[in-house]
């Protein structure tokens, strides 16, 4: 099967008076950093915009992998159960979603059984370890640290 | 009647009060997935509010998780421990790891009422007992297993007093022997 080769895009989103709308893309490599994206992204838009008859509405960056090779699961559902897992930095608490959890990862026993993520499976701790590693350099939308002391896993229907 | 879902509102602002509640593990997932869906920004007045109600709601979701109601219910059965062991000398070993699959499991049981052993000597009541028994014999030479002689305290005093009486010493010698009683029994 054919796999598109990884890349980051910069998206104009552009609309006239008719409310027609337009999408202009430039493509840049995967590993392009957030610095040169922004200056390549500043410049073309200097340059466009004079040319243009029309308003740029929106500005989006994409990196865009994609993987088509894989089978999914047949039991899985993106659309009906998630993963949440819950985050703490102080009084600060977040959560983080994922799709189609592997129901081998919940407790069997007790009253959380199929509900809360289990803790004393090894693959579940080294995921949620190199997980809240990952998370450290991440920053909210708000500026602040997220959280990454990790509390609980449960599942979301 | 109908209501509508995107009404937007102000996130309530700490400090949050907390209370224990009755709740069922079963509807954690339902429950997650309506404190998800009100976690989306267009439910909020302004992206502090958004802020603000996302952590609020990721607290309560992860709470849900994880229940403190087997950790109270341990903190109590410690205290009923600690309490029986200290007032009425009963020592108990316990299995387990305190959790609803593998609880602590206490040797002898925990006691839905109280047995008191007032001969436990670790005991606050076997300590008074013993203080009381230790007091019975000196007063009045009652003998148990602890304190076996029959000679009170009075008893004592009269043997020496009659001993004293039978000899011929002179005051400064009958004053020298009760100076070796005082220090005795200092």
């Amino acid at each position: 099967m054919y796999v598109p080769v990884p890349t980051m895009a910069l998206e104009w989103h552009a609309t006239d008076r008719d409310e027609g709308r337009a999408l202009t893309t430039m493509r840049l490599p995967f590993a392009v950093s957030t610095a040169d994206a922004d200056s390549v992204t500043t410049e073309l838009h200097a340059v466009m915009s004079p040319l243009l008859n029309c308003v740029i509405t929106r500005v989006g960056w994409r990196w865009i992998f994609r993987n088509d090779d894989t089978e999914p699961a047949e039991t899985g559902s993106n659309t009906q159960v998630l993963l949440a897992l819950f985050y703490r930095n102080g009084e600060r608490y977040d959560a983080f979603y994922l799709p189609a959890p592997n129901p081998d990862y919940f407790e069997t026993t007790g009253p959380y059984a199929g509900i809360r993520l289990d803790m004393s499976n090894p693959t579940v701790v080294s995921a949620i370890e190199a997980l809240s590693s990952a998370l450290e350099a991440v920053v909210t939308p708000s500026g602040d640290p997220f959280p990454t002391e990790f509390v609980a896993g449960g599942k979301v229907i | 009647m109908s209501i509508n879902i995107v009404n937007k509102a102000d996130a309530p602002e700490p400090p949050y009060i907390c209370e224990l509640v009755s709740y069922q593990p079963e509807a954690t997932p339902f429950v997650l997935y309506g404190l998800w869906l009100k976690s989306q920004k267009y439910f909020w007045n302004s992206p502090a509010d958004w802020e603000t109600a996302k952590s609020l709601l990721a607290q309560v979701g992860s709470e849900l998780l994880m229940p403190c109601g087997i950790d109270i219910v341990n903190g109590l059965d410690r205290i009923y421990n600690l309490l029986d062991v200290r007032l009425a000398g009963i020592e108990r070993t316990v299995t387990g790891s305190g959790t609803s699959d593998d609880p602590f499991v206490y040797d002898p049981i925990l006691y839905q009422t109280p047995e008191i052993f007032d001969d436990e000597p670790i005991s606050l009541i076997g300590l008074a007992t013993t203080g009381k028994r230790a007091w019975k014999n000196l007063l009045d030479g009652v003998t148990s297993p602890d304190f076996a002689d029959s000679r009170s305290f009075r008893d004592q005093l009269e043997a020496i007093r009659a001993i004293l009486a039978d000899t011929e010493l002179d005051g400064d010698e009958i004053e020298g022997i009760l100076n070796l009683i005082l220090l005795a029994l200092a």
